[in-house]
């Protein structure tokens, strides 16, 4: 009852006092409460009274975390409105640059579609509703399924280490990507523009192409490069998938717009264990992998309503677990033991099998203390960046979301891939399709990215925009464009 | 794997050997690349790989369009050979007769 009525004290302190004040005190309290908890692991065996004590203090921990959330809240909508931008632009590029390669390659022919010999079911235009619905509807699924298994052994990859492979492949099948479908739709191109070319130029081109691409992507190379050849890759693929027969892509969409939501957002769902993989064991990922979310890179919040009470339970388990092993030497630190280390060197044989336990004990030990420290550095993230500014709180707070700016906000490949097959397919329609889409799409990625910066932690991109883009293009197709057509006939205009 | 990772100046000198070395495999648009990629740099290593990859690039992006330009005025007179080596022949314009 000693922590609650403390943390009623801080809260009073916290309205009274000016905020950096508050900010150190929070901190001292916070330094306080490990130093208690360290005292407090030290003893024994845990008694039922520590355990709850213990169980108060990460509560009011928590509380703490929710104060300083509701602070951030202001920066957060000044975020995201400069968030917006970096995010839209590119989308909207692609977008217009797959526009354009559709119009300039169909314009007046029809495309053929370039999934004719895997697709089980080929749409006839004579066929009924029923059962072109039926049978696009099983060609949507083995493309999704086939997407399912892939992201899975991507992630069972990623999880078990073996990453090397799948770099191996993404690489491999990146480059043949960027050189055989880009080969295609240059030849396309030049066809569609009845431009000359020889084998020997064309070669060297797609090679230099691919190669950069692939360096650019996976390697090192400038920043617009590597931005360049993501919306390159995204417009390729799409093109790809835009070849698909009229009903398999839209269920196709919608498909992949549901299996997004499942990947992201439940519990166990590939895309989420991706990236709470890569944000606690701070692994990069690569350009390619992050599909179809958008996160917060620096976020800490994101995992603490799901995982907090796992967390808890696991430390409560684990600590009964190393308390014993931790009492045989509960006051030996690193910088000790290199000091007795270097000063005797006779009886070395044995202490080297009893560093070995030692080390054990002590990586576990270690492991406790980061559980232990890293509470505070949560609730204070920019304090594990720059610990000694002596900035107003608003300055570092602007700093760190401009550093989140830089790379903060990121949207998965994959978004740009079906938003630009969405926009592909309505530009074989008509122009009016495309622009109602492409506000649809716009509209729902910034009411996504609205959604990300109120409940932080990583959200699916594709459902809304997807949603927003179907329901638009066909109400554009049947209802506008009659509409429109008719005011032409009459000559409303003129 | 990043390429947005700020590197050392050691790694940064690792980096532009390799590819201006790779550039020599009919890649120009590699040394195009890294002389972007290092241009802000004071380095003077790093100046004189730049410096070459320029160079480099330009030499090539010379040659190529001489042969392309080449090719593409030569085409017609070099006869089934020229159809050979093109990717696309493009269909004259029935309006234009020369």
């Amino acid at each position: 009852m000693d922590s609650l009525s403390s943390q009623e004290e801080l809260k009073e302190s916290d309205i009274e006092k000016p905020k950096k004040e508050t900010e150190n005190l929070n901190e001292n309290e916070i330094e306080n409460e490990i130093e208690k908890e360290n005292s407090q692991e030290k003893p024994e065996k845990e008694t039922e009274e520590q355990k709850k004590k213990k169980y108060w203090d990460r509560s009011k921990i928590r509380r703490m975390r929710q104060l300083m959330k509701e602070k951030r809240f202001e920066v957060m909508i000044q975020a995201f409105t400069s968030s917006l931008k970096r995010i839209l632009i590119p989308v909207s590029i692609t977008m217009i640059l797959t526009v354009i390669l559709i119009k300039t390659l169909y314009s007046d022919q029809t495309m053929n579609n370039q999934f004719q010999d895997v697709s089980v079911y080929n749409e006839n235009s004579s066929d009924s509703g029923g059962k072109k619905f039926a049978g696009s509807l099983l060609n949507a699924l083995i493309i999704v399924g086939a997407i399912v298994v892939m992201t899975f052994l991507i992630v069972l990859c990623f999880k078990f280490g073996c990453m090397n492979l799948v770099f191996a492949y993404i690489i491999f099948s990146t480059f043949i990507m960027l050189g055989i479908i880009g080969a295609v739709t240059f030849i396309e191109l030049l066809v569609a523009e009845n431009l000359g070319m020889d084998w020997l130029s064309f070669v060297i081109f797609m090679l230099n192409f691919a190669v950069v691409g692939v360096t650019v992507i996976f390697w090192k190379g400038p920043e617009i490069f590597n931005k360049m050849y993501l919306i390159a890759v995204s417009v390729l693929v799409a093109k790809v998938f835009a070849s698909l027969p009229e009903w398999t892509a839209w269920i196709l969409l919608g498909a992949i717009a549901i299996w997004d939501i499942f990947a992201v957002l439940s519990a166990r769902g590939p895309l989420k264990v991706l990236i709470e993989t890569a944000q606690q064991e701070d692994k990069p990922i690569a350009g390619l992998l992050y599909n179809s979310s958008l996160y917060f890179e620096n976020d800490y919040d994101n995992d603490d309503n799901d995982n907090d009470d796992e967390n808890s339970d696991k430390n409560h388990e684990s600590s009964s677990d190393k308390d014993h092993k931790f009492v045989d030497n509960p006051y030996s630190t690193s910088s000790d033991e290199d000091n007795f280390e270097n000063d005797t060197n006779q009886p070395k044989k044995n202490e080297e099998i009893e560093n070995k336990t030692e080390d054990n004990n002590e990586t576990k030990k270690e492991d406790q203390d980061d559980d232990l420290i890293k509470i505070p550095k949560e609730v204070f993230p920019e304090r594990k960046k720059r610990p000694e500014t002596k900035k107003p709180e608003k300055v570092q707070y602007q700093y760190q979301y401009e550093d989140e700016d830089e790379g903060g906000i990121k949207l998965g490949l994959g978004d740009f891939i079906f938003y630009s097959v969405l926009i592909a397919k309505a530009s074989l329609n008509d122009y009016s399709t495309v622009f109602t889409c492409f506000i649809a799409i716009l509209t729902g990625l910034s009411l996504t990215l609205f959604f990300l910066i109120v409940y932080q932690k990583a959200l699916p991109a594709l459902p809304i925009s997807i949603s927003f883009g179907i329901i638009f293009y066909f109400l554009t197709k049947l209802v506008l464009d009659p509409f429109i057509e008719q005011l032409g006939n009459s000559s409303v205009f003129a | 794997m990043d390429p947005s990772t700020p590197l050392t100046e050691e790694q940064k000198i690792k980096v532009a050997k390799k590819m201006y070395i790779a550039g020599f495999f009919f890649l120009p648009w590699l040394w195009f690349c890294l002389a972007i990629y290092f241009r802000k740099e004071k380095n003077e290593i790093l100046q004189k790989y730049v410096k070459k990859a320029y160079f480099g690039f330009f030499v090539f992006t010379f040659f190529l369009l001489t042969w392309m330009a080449v090719f593409l005025s030569q085409r017609d007179r070099w006869g089934v050979k020229g159809d050979n080596l093109s990717v696309n022949i493009p269909y004259g314009d029935s309006n234009y007769d020369s």
